[in-house]
């Protein structure tokens, strides 16, 4: 972006993504700053599949749950091959020993159905796959590119998806670009926070909702920049720790102050401006 | 191959494909045979998506040398390579990539004078693949397979443009594998040993864990029970106010004498589920009209020592639905999991399993006794074991496919501005091709050819197009842009043809999966598909 925040056309470099799962599959065409990019639509993806614990613990049904119960609960217990072995999938032993075990359980539950190739999907979380889709997804990236070089037709806009499950099936639009996206537009993300909270509260929603590692928090108070929060040494660790205890308040962030946040997950710094709210509005909020 | 003993180096090679057709779809694939005409970059994409799943075994038919156009669009040939049998050279490469399969090629005579000579045996093949063959020869070809019923893929790319027609005299399939269905619970047709159970439950007596842990089906049971007597119906609640009143019964069922004041604000995740699933749960129950649709084909009604074994099972199932079943399809037998505990839910479970069992075996008999009424049981014995549980686990979803033949299309007019306009503009170029033996823009001698190219086939358009003159702005724009392609090969384009075709072979193969009915167009440019039924 240049300083009138538009898009400096050459400093884009476009991004050509593309991914497939059995007989589906999806391709898209990212310039960002033009179009949406993968950040836009991040929260249109499904949570991962995760079973409760106590259907674990207590209420297996399922012959999933047996095999889980025994990844989850009795390897960390029995540790059968080593304290320091993990679970690895690939290995034929590790596999037959969890077949082992969780048919044991399943049989004391009267739940059928656990065999290798099923256990082994179960702990790899195996994708299926097959060679048609792959060459599909695989040849309509090729034709952006091809596109791209020789400049001979129009771009895919911008985004697709293949189904050939029944028939064959596929979709072609723009899904549309978030405006405060925190990756492909300049506009500061705005987050809404309590005015009573400390700040811990504050980093916690930051890491959960940007699914950050290590964040890297500065600010400007006063016109001089202050650094709220630092891990990545331990000497600034000790120092912006206690930083963690105190209120928003004691730290000096009023309402709508810009924070500048880096993550070792992040290409980019973001900018996220704080917005206070009243212990009323944050309850309705809800 | 079975699944529970440690796998084999085949099992695990092709894991990842199991999980999508399982090991009987394997089996199918791995006797599969195909049939390809046309070794260019289209063909070998497509075997190559063949090969590399594991097929049984491919023919190659291609009379013609590598040249160095090929080398510039074909991954299998290498300009070292130019000059030699092109049949021969992708054959070699593309056994190359799976030495299980197996693979032959024909380079002598061309395809035009097998057919001509009529010997080749093309009914060893369960699908036949052109790539890119020309029109003349394409007819011929589709003639004779659909007097002898085997399965045609023409596919085809031209540019940024490519189609794949289906043609099939009659192809079943028995595994569909919808994307989401509505679970086979019959909440308004019950199971007797389904309602007996839920009878048997005592609400008022139960414990609070037990409370807690009913369900949410047996929950649903129970307030349709009590919906059903309040209101003197044998139905399901149908209007807004009916099924409002539903919703307060259930809402009582939540209070129960086992609680005290401590769980007051306590979320009962049982019941919540049961309302959660209220619309997916309390559907009426009945043949889907695909399969009473089935049930009415002459082939159905009318079998014979000839019919498919198909038809066979279908009569068996509707043999069924007549008698024991009531009306309605064998069981499925498969419960979706909820929110309770272990025991109570087996035992549910159970009592859909058991029925589907005996619901099956009797479909089982009637299947038997059919086959002995038409004398075909000394070849059947083997494979009806299993074959009729898969039918009946896919009862409601079994589908019959027929397309027209290639050789009965009428070329529509195309009022539409959708890809089927390229279809259109595509025969065009076949019939330019016929008058002049060449592609409009190919083989440009110079700048002029083009123009006069384009203007040979607006010609033909005006021609083929009786009485109006149907040129739209949308459609001289693509008879441009299909005379500036010359029909010319893109990989990629190639690929993703390759990739869909191939796909439907094994469809074709496996019986699993619907195929396209029966033609689809790729627009590379926008990136968009239509399927159309020609």
């Amino acid at each position: 972006y240049d300083e009138n925040n538009q898009v400096v056309p050459t400093s884009i470099i476009p991004l050509i993504d593309g991914g497939t799962e059995g007989f589906k599959g999806n391709a898209r065409v990212i310039m960002h700053g033009y179009t949406s990019c993968i950040e836009c639509t991040l929260d249109l993806f499904p949570p991962q599949v995760n079973f409760p614990q106590c259907t674990i613990a207590n209420n297996p049904r399922l012959p999933e749950h047996c095999v889980e119960w025994v990844t989850s609960i009795l390897w960390p217990k029995e540790k059968p091959f080593g304290p320091d072995v993990n679970i690895d999938g690939d290995s034929i032993e590790h596999i037959q020993w969890i077949v082992e075990h969780a048919t044991k359980r399943a049989n004391e539950h009267n739940i059928t159905g656990i065999n290798f190739r099923f256990t082994q999907g179960v702990v790899k979380r195996v994708i299926p796959a097959v060679a048609s889709t792959n060459a599909v997804i695989a040849s309509i990236c090729a034709t952006e590119v091809f596109k791209l070089a020789t400049s001979s037709v129009l771009l895919m806009n911008n985004y697709t998806m293949f189904n050939d499950i029944e028939g064959i099936y596929m979709l072609t639009y723009p899904p549309e670009k978030r405006e405060d996206c925190p990756i492909c537009s300049n506009v500061p993300v705005r987050v809404q926070i309590n005015e009573t909270a400390k700040f811990q509260e504050l980093v916690d929603q930051l890491i959960e909702k940007y699914q950050l590692i290590a964040p890297l928090i500065c600010t400007q108070i006063d016109g001089k920049s202050k650094t709220l929060y630092m891990t990545s040494t331990k000497q600034m660790l000790e120092l912006t720790k206690p930083h963690l205890r105190m209120t928003l308040q004691e730290l000096g962030l009023a309402n709508g102050i810009e924070l500048l946040v880096g993550d070792p997950a992040r290409a980019s710094s973001m900018r996220v401006i704080i917005s206070l709210t009243s212990s009323m509005e944050t309850i309705t909020a809800k | 191959m079975s699944k529970s003993s440690i796998p084999g180096t085949k099992q695990i090679q092709y894991d990842r494909q199991l999980r999508l057709w399982g090991d009987h779809g394997q089996k199918a694939l791995e006797s599969g045979r195909v049939c390809l005409i046309g070794a260019n970059a289209l063909g070998t994409e497509i075997l190559k998506s063949l090969v590399l799943p594991g097929l049984g075994s491919f023919t190659i038919i291609d009379h013609q040398l590598v040249t160095i156009d090929d080398c510039g669009s074909n991954f299998f040939v290498h300009p070292s390579m130019i000059d030699q049998s092109r049949a021969r050279v992708t054959c070699e490469l593309l056994t190359q990539l799976n030495p299980d399969v197996h693979g032959i090629y024909i380079d002598k005579p061309s395809i035009d004078d097998l057919l001509q000579q009529n010997t080749f045996d093309f009914s060893q093949f369960n699908v036949v693949i052109t790539a890119n063959l020309s029109i003349n020869t394409l007819n011929i070809l589709a003639h004779h397979l659909w007097i002898l019923k085997i399965p045609l893929l023409v596919a085809r790319t031209y540019g940024f443009i490519g189609t794949i027609r289906l043609q099939v005299f009659e192809h079943y399939v028995i595994e569909v594998h919808p994307d989401d269905t509505i679970p086979d619970l019959r909440l308004d047709r019950p199971l007797i040993t389904f309602a007996n159970y839920c009878n048997s439950i005592d609400f008022k007596s139960l414990t609070r864990e037990e409370h807690l842990h009913l369900p949410s089906i047996i929950i649903l049971f129970k307030t349709l029970q009590l919906w059903q007597e309040q209101y003197n119906s044998k139905s399901l609640p149908q209007t807004r106010s009916e099924k409002d009143e539903f919703r307060k019964i259930l809402e009582q069922l939540l209070h129960h004498s086992a609680y005290d004041i401590h769980d007051k604000e306590k979320l009962l995740e049982n019941f919540e589920e049961a309302k959660r699933t209220i619309p997916s749960r309390l559907v009426k129950t009945n043949i889907p009209s695909t399969i009473k649709d089935l049930f009415q084909d002459r082939s159905c009604l009318e079998l014979s020592d000839q019919t498919n074994i198909f038809w066979f099972v279908i009569h068996a199932i509707k043999l069924f639905t007549e008698n024991e079943g009531q009306g309605l399809l064998p069981v499925r037998g498969e419960v979706p999991d909820m929110i309770t505990n272990t025991n109570s839910y087996i035992k549910i479970l159970k009592i859909y399993q058991e029925q589907a069992t005996k619901d099956c075996e009797i479909v089982n008999k009637y299947f038997f006794d059919l086959l002995q009424k038409y004398n075909r049981l000394p070849d059947e014995c083997i494979i009806a074991c299993d074959l009729v549980e898969t039918y009946c686990k896919n009862a409601a979803f079994l589908r019959v496919l027929r397309t027209t033949a290639i050789n009965s299309e009428n070329y529509l007019i195309d009022e539409t501005e959708s890809n089927l306009s390229w279809y259109t503009c595509l025969h065009l170029c076949d019939l330019f091709y016929e008058k002049f033996r060449r592609y409009p823009g190919e083989f440009l001698s110079d700048e002029t050819q083009f123009e006069t190219d384009l203007i040979d086939l607006k010609q033909i358009n005006r021609k083929s197009v009786s009485g109006k003159d149907l040129t739209s702005d949308n459609k001289q724009q693509i008879l441009e842009e299909l005379c500036r392609y010359g029909a010319s090969e893109l990989h990629s384009i190639a690929a993703f043809i390759g990739g869909c075709c191939a796909q439907e072979a094994i469809k074709l193969i496996t019986h699993q999966y619907v195929p396209i009915d029966n033609t689809l167009i790729y627009n590379g440019i926008e990136q968009s598909i239509n399927v159309f039924k020609l």
